[in-house]
């Protein structure tokens, strides 16, 4: 279809076409982000009798310790989660933007755990850093090093939710960063060469600048991810017996799901909600307005 | 343009609304037979699913309608179709103080006037009347009784020459500081055989505290919590550190269940419900218990510390859904339920049913074999529910999270009180 017969399109069709998505969109996002709002502004606990709280709820949530220790462990997560898919994302893309044989076998192999189930990938990880039994420390002792609590210890159960967090997520960035790559201008290492450049010169100077709007992407979408992490903690440290150990991987969706479904508070977890939605928001929005000294479009 | 935009719009959000709205069908009946949506927490393959089938094979005007979630899920699923106002006519209650919300919220039809109607005799489960009511109205109706045993593997017992926890009851030696000491006792200290086994529950961690009637926060809203928390928390520790236990967190992460622990003889010891006598005979037929047999499962009191014996626990029951269009079949189906005949049903399983007669003895013995244990698994000694308000599923959470904080040195002996109370208070204060 040309641009002249789209533009001869009768409205009734366009919108036809549309309405489907958009009902949709109405029923799936609209209405349960609307009623979110309005919720986290009652104490609804689920039946007809509830009442408006104005914004008790929000002042509730600046004093609960619990709040504030999941958004702690939240921030963790992502600091460190993001960096590590990152990192981990454009390292395998550089590598697997070569030539090689089997070069689209790695690829595919890569990625393939973020098709999979998360719930299965936790459950699967959960007996693999099972404390006595599990193959990840019976690795550990064949090399000579002493076992790992993993999950169960304060210490290292983020850091291990972390780590299969990033086995499922790095290989999609991997990919999306491979695109990034293969849309650079060749001409633009051939100028690098006629200068001089060597490989970390070209790679500094040449590939991240013009990765930058898939490296701003990217971020973007693995700081939003990370923020919203919830079925990795849930199944690999405890479900519905309180997470742990000793709330050390209670994130904030966590929180949302625990004072939603075991203590009956929708409209405080609905106000968690929207804080969460604000705090991303708000980053979001400091990305997009800083992306302009640092993200290159224009060649 | 803008009319075709506006009536877009307006099309859209009919169809939202038509596709958010419910159906109001009217009680379905086919032949006679009224048809009750029943939900609980099963596979489909278990002690629910028997004990529904055995009630539809009565062939009865009423049939059951079983709608099973599977058990990790039961409580949040419930929770969303009960807030979503999907039709229902009954449920099982899985987390017995989750009641208390449900109830306020409107979900739970109160059955005073339903027992009335049906002329159902309210004296057969009276003496469990605490935990079925709720501000004097009964909300419930049991199908099981409600206690806590020591149960233990005889065999294990007699292989190392420890006395048997049945031995010090009959002493009245059967004390918290001896269920320390007996674990110690059995333990391998190897972190593969240990003495006894606490499960991952918040209210395993507090048998003695729940024992002497703290109640964490009363139905008034005052705060009731003592050094017997600590005590609790304390024992749990003790075991732990000294390998005598599973430690809480491995047997969370690692999701290890109470019965894999005691089927494998990984502890010959465990703490558990009124239920697990079931849960053996499941074991047992399944063949998932080697090396002891059934003569060697036994059944005692729980540690007592008082004088006056008293277990803890609750009844596990059923409600009517209070938007049900189907009231009476529903009820006559949880009549039956908590009735000799739903008794000997559930005997049959090997579950303590809400009432004990002679008939009901003699199906447990099949289960229960050893005539000492039957004689304390029926005995009737007085029984207190754990933190049995509106703040219960609260309280458990914070239990949870406090004694594994207290269990990995995060949280001292002299902080944990203060800092308990304070939490309970936040409980208070930000419940409706």
């Amino acid at each position: 279809m040309n641009t002249k017969s789209l533009e001869k399109t009768p409205w009734p069709t366009v919108l036809s076409f549309l309405l489907p998505g958009f009902t949709g969109f109405v029923l799936f996002v609209f209405l349960p982000m609307l009623s979110t709002f309005l919720i986290s502004f009652t104490n609804y606990s689920g039946g007809p009798n509830w009442k408006i709280v104005g914004i008790d709820n929000y002042l509730t949530i600046a004093k609960d310790k619990h709040f504030l220790q999941s958004m702690v462990v939240t921030f963790k997560f992502v600091v460190i989660g993001v960096s590590l898919q990152i990192i981990m994302g454009l390292l395998f893309a550089l590598i697997l933007n070569r030539n090689f044989f089997g070069q689209t076998f790695f690829r595919s192999l890569f990625f393939m755990p973020n098709v999979l189930s998360s719930v299965g990938i936790s459950l699967a990880f959960s007996l693999i850093f099972h404390p006595t039994k599990g193959i990840a420390n019976q690795m550990l002792e064949f090399v000579g090093l002493p076992d790992s609590p993993w999950l169960t210890d304060p210490s290292t159960a983020l850091l291990t939710i972390i780590m299969v967090v990033l086995w499922m997520s790095f290989g999609y960035y991997m990919i999306i960063f491979l695109g990034g790559l293969q849309s650079i201008n060749p001409s633009l290492y051939e100028a690098a060469d006629i200068d001089g450049a060597n490989g970390v010169q070209k790679f500094f100077r040449v590939t991240l600048p013009m990765l930058s709007p898939t490296m701003f992407f990217a971020l973007t979408m693995c700081i939003i991810n990370s923020f919203k992490v919830f079925d990795q903690v849930f199944m690999m440290t405890g479900g519905t017996d309180g997470g742990g150990p000793a709330g050390s991987t209670n994130v904030v969706v966590y929180d949302i799901y625990q004072n939603s479904f075991r203590n009956f508070r929708f409209g405080y977890a609905s106000a968690e909600s929207l804080i969460l939605l604000l705090i991303i928001l708000i980053i979001t929005v400091i990305q997009f307005n800083n992306q302009k000294k640092w993200v290159t479009y224009d060649i | 343009m803008k009319k075709w935009v506006a009536l877009f719009l307006a099309v859209s959000a009919c169809l939202s609304l038509f596709a958010n709205g419910k159906s109001d069908a009217p009680a379905s009946s086919a032949g006679g037979v009224t048809s009750v949506d029943f939900y609980v927490w099963s596979d489909g393959n278990d002690e629910y699913s028997r004990f529904f089938d055995s009630f539809n094979e009565q062939g009865l005007n009423v049939k059951i309608n079983p709608k099973y979630i599977v058990p990790a899920d039961y409580g949040s699923k419930l929770t969303t179709l009960l807030a979503g106002g999907i039709s229902m006519d009954a449920y099982m209650q899985k987390s017995q103080t989750d009641m208390f919300p449900q109830y306020y919220n409107g979900y739970i039809e109160p059955l005073n006037d339903l027992m009335a109607s049906h002329n159902y005799d309210y004296n057969q489960v009276k003496s469990w009347d605490a935990s079925i009511s709720i501000d004097g109205k009964v909300v419930a109706l049991p199908h099981r009784g409600g206690k806590y045993y020591t149960y233990y593997n005889a065999k294990a017992f007699e292989a190392k020459g420890v006395p048997t926890p049945t031995e010090l009851v009959q002493k009245g030696e059967w004390t918290w500081d001896k269920y320390v000491e007996i674990s110690q006792l059995m333990s391998d200290n190897d972190e593969k055989t240990f003495g006894s086994c606490l499960y991952t529950w918040g209210s395993c961690s507090v048998y003695p505290a729940a024992q002497e009637g703290m109640n964490f926060i009363n139905a008034d809203g005052s705060i009731d919590v003592d050094n017997s928390l600590l005590k609790s928390f304390q024992i749990r520790k003790t075991l732990e550190d000294g390998l005598d236990s599973p430690r809480l967190v491995d047997l969370k992460v690692t999701k290890t269940h109470y019965s894999q622990v005691f089927y494998t003889g990984m502890a010959p010891m465990l703490l558990i419900g009124e239920w697990f006598p079931g849960t053996v005979q499941n074991g047992f037929s399944k063949d998932l218990i080697k090396g002891y047999t059934l003569e060697d499962f036994r059944i005692t009191r729980l540690p007592c510390d008082s004088a006056d014996y008293n277990s803890i626990g609750a009844p596990t029951f059923g409600h009517v859904h209070a938007k049900s269009k189907k009231k009476d079949a529903a009820f006559e189906v949880l009549a039956w339920m908590a009735s000799p005949a739903g008794a000997l049903v559930e005997a049959k399983m090997g579950f303590l049913p809400p009432m004990v007669d002679d008939k009901v003895m003699e199906v447990l013995s099949t289960n229960v074999p050893d005539k000492t244990s039957l004689e304390y698994f029926t005995e009737d000694v007085p029984v207190k529910p754990f933190f049995y308000t509106k703040y219960g599923s609260k309280v458990e959470q914070i239990i949870s999270q406090y004694v594994e904080k207290y269990l990995l040195g995060e949280i001292s002996d002299s902080e944990l009180i203060p800092a308990f109370k304070a939490e309970m208070q936040t409980i208070v204060d930000t419940t409706n």
